[in-house]
């Protein structure tokens, strides 16, 4: 077999295989193996594996997964969200669906001090949903809202998600949090249309009773600026630090993480056996995506050896599917491959195929990359695999609530979500023009 | 099986030999992981006294970024057992569960063989990662500067083929048992 040969089978069985369930980690890893064993010799392939085993991960950057996920789920248990939440519900109570209206503003806020949009869907399926079905809200709608809000958690920096791509594509990773702002803040807004817009239009869809009756809690002036302290502190303290020229991505991760902590700490919401349930939660989810990012490694290291992507490159651009032609089918395969896998793995998968193709064709990076992470992001929203939603379904704790309604809930959102992808692939500068300043 | 009155006493020693073993093994899995959570919060630690250093004194300290990436490795591999026996690395989850309620013994026996996959390609990394530890203990490999401050890289090499041989036979444990639960199917249905 010729090496692109070997190349273009190993994809097809690595598809196969994480289909049938086997670990995608353990996955890629064998794939990988393999293709080297048969394009050079077995020597080589084991010498490959203890290397990439070894040196992939040992990179400062790394550090930053475990310390913002640290700082995800310390912000998770403090009630930060919550207070967040309390004075945009104040701010907001006589607009029109104005408490949908305070669970994305407050969703985009909480973003940008957690890089994580699991942490996002857990605090505010527990703040955000009791209280708009205590207002006359429709279930379907308060679950639906938060579902599609939290996704700015891996838009708005910090984000995890924005780490990895920077980390695979090799561009700066204070450049990528910065390309996600723009597209952040315009998904807030598209949101808050589609809110308003539902609840004009299709009023059973959004509300369960015509008039609300419930009555706010009135928080003062003072009460307000309290609440804000803490989430303004970390804020500052994190980007704030980043920009400002103090930290590196890892060192502001530390010290988010350890904001987080004294906050959490302070509020008297951590003891020391939670503290160390969240070291070993911080953990699992540590080993899992940086395993995966070790087997991706070793998977484009393979595919480089094969010479696959410089042929792919050769048949997208100079064929009649052309670089535009290319992105929106590399667009459409991710949506679709959302249904069935996390955001991660997509993106480890299909980055190593695609980044050589996308830089071949011209592309500026960073708008490859922001596209890339809103369409991985519209996966957490779509059935049968949305992990919001289980994220949401388990955080609430009601055997009332199905799945279904909760994905029904969050369809206008991944519509919202859709314009938000095609507004971006047309004016790039939404993206690149804070990250190019 | 059980009810055979002859076999009952050997059987009994053997498999109070194994609950032991299985004991003595799940105490070395979690240490591992007890191991790599403690150096999560230490990597926090580190780098925060590593900015106030910095940003005081205007000399970032020696060694903290190549510890802190080297680091990064260890809590990797430390927990990757405890993660491989919690099945916490990412799958699908569209075709196996599937399957496996339909067809409960082939289901159990591709479950194995995933597995047993995963206790191959992690045993060569560690395997080949004795190769690496040879090659830095001999040549004295170090991090750091010399004169100032340096680490020796093979204590991180032996944690590393510890935690990676480790998630090898952890993986290998769990072929085992999926294919006696396919056994134990075989025999009931």
């Amino acid at each position: 077999m010729s090496p692109i040969e070997v190349g273009g089978y190993s994809i097809c069985v690595l598809l196969v295989l994480i289909y049938m369930g086997m670990p995608i980690a353990v996955a890629m890893v064998s794939v990988s193996f393999a293709g080297v064993a048969l394009i050079r010799n077995e020597v080589i392939a084991t010498r490959m594996i203890g290397a990439v085993a070894n040196d992939a991960l040992r990179e400062y950057l790394f550090a930053v997964v475990p310390l913002f996920v640290l700082m995800g789920l310390l912000v998770t248990v403090s009630g930060v969200g919550k207070d967040t939440f309390d004075v945009f519900e104040r701010l907001l109570k006589r607009v029109t669906a104005g408490l949908g209206i305070a669970t994305v503003f407050a969703n985009a806020v909480f973003a940008s001090i957690t890089g994580i949009s699991i942490a996002s869907a857990t605090v505010f399926s527990r703040v955000a949903v009791p209280e708009m079905t205590r207002h006359g809200y429709t279930k379907k709608f308060a679950t639906g809202v938060v579902a599609g809000s939290s996704v700015l958690g891996m838009l708005i920096p910090p984000s995890l998600l924005m780490i990895i791509y920077a980390v695979l594509a090799e561009e700066s990773v204070g450049r990528m949090f910065l390309a996600g702002v723009g597209p952040g803040l315009l998904l807030s807004v598209l949101f808050c249309a589609t809110i308003i817009i539902l609840a004009k239009t299709r009023k059973d869809f959004v509300f369960e009773t015509s008039d609300d009756n419930a009555g706010y809690v009135d928080i003062g002036g003072f009460a307000m600026l309290r609440k804000s302290v803490p989430i303004v502190s970390l804020m500052l303290l994190v980007l704030g630090g980043l920009y400002g020229g103090y930290f590196n991505p890892t060192e502001a991760g530390a010290a988010g993480a350890f904001g987080a902590l004294v906050i959490a700490l302070l509020r008297r919401s951590l003891s020391g056996k939670s503290f160390w349930n969240l070291l070993v939660e911080t953990g699992q989810i540590t080993v899992s995506v940086l395993f995966l990012i070790m087997a991706a490694t070793f998977f484009s290291r393979m595919l480089a050896l094969s010479g696959v992507p410089r042929e792919l490159a050769d048949f997208f651009l100079s064929g009649p599917v052309g670089p535009y032609g290319f992105l929106i089918l590399y667009l459409v395969l991710i949506i679709a491959l959302g249904c069935i896998i996390d955001s991660i793995s997509i993106m480890l998968i299909l980055l190593p195929i695609s980044l050589p193709i996308a830089s071949a064709a011209g592309f500026d990076l960073i708008w490859f990359g922001v596209l890339t992470v809103v369409a991985v992001e519209m996966g957490l929203l779509t059935p049968p695999f949305g992990l919001s939603v289980y994220t949401i379904k388990s955080a609430m704790n009601d055997p009332d609530l199905r799945v279904g309604e909760i994905f029904r809930g969050a369809i206008p959102f991944v519509f919202a979500m859709l314009v938000a992808l095609v507004i971006i692939a047309i004016f790039p500068s939404i993206a690149t023009w804070l990250a190019r300043l | 099986m059980l009810d055979d009155p002859k076999s009952t006493d050997a059987h009994d020693n053997r498999g109070h030999r194994l609950v032991f073993a299985e004991l003595i093994w799940q105490r070395l899995v979690d240490s591992l992981a007890v191991l790599g959570t403690v150096l999560i919060g230490l990597l926090m630690l580190l780098i925060c006294v590593d900015i106030v250093a910095r940003n005081s004194m205007g000399a970032s300290l020696p060694l903290i970024s190549e510890l802190g990436a080297l680091t990064v490795v260890m809590i990797v591999y430390l927990q990757l057992a405890t993660t491989i026996r919690a099945d916490r690395l990412a799958r699908t989850e569209i075709f196996l569960v599937v399957f496996r309620q339909s067809y409960p013994r082939l289901g159990a026996m591709l479950t194995a063989l995933f597995d047993a996959i995963g206790a191959a390609m992690i045993g060569l990394m560690a395997w080949s990662t004795i190769r690496i530890f040879e090659k830095d203990f001999a040549s004295g490999e170090f991090i750091g500067v010399p004169g100032i401050a340096t680490i020796p890289t093979w204590p991180f090499r032996i944690l590393i083929l510890l935690g990676l041989a480790v998630a090898s036979v952890e993986f290998l444990l769990r072929a085992v048992s999926a294919l006696r639960s396919s056994a134990v199917k075989k025999e009931t249905t």
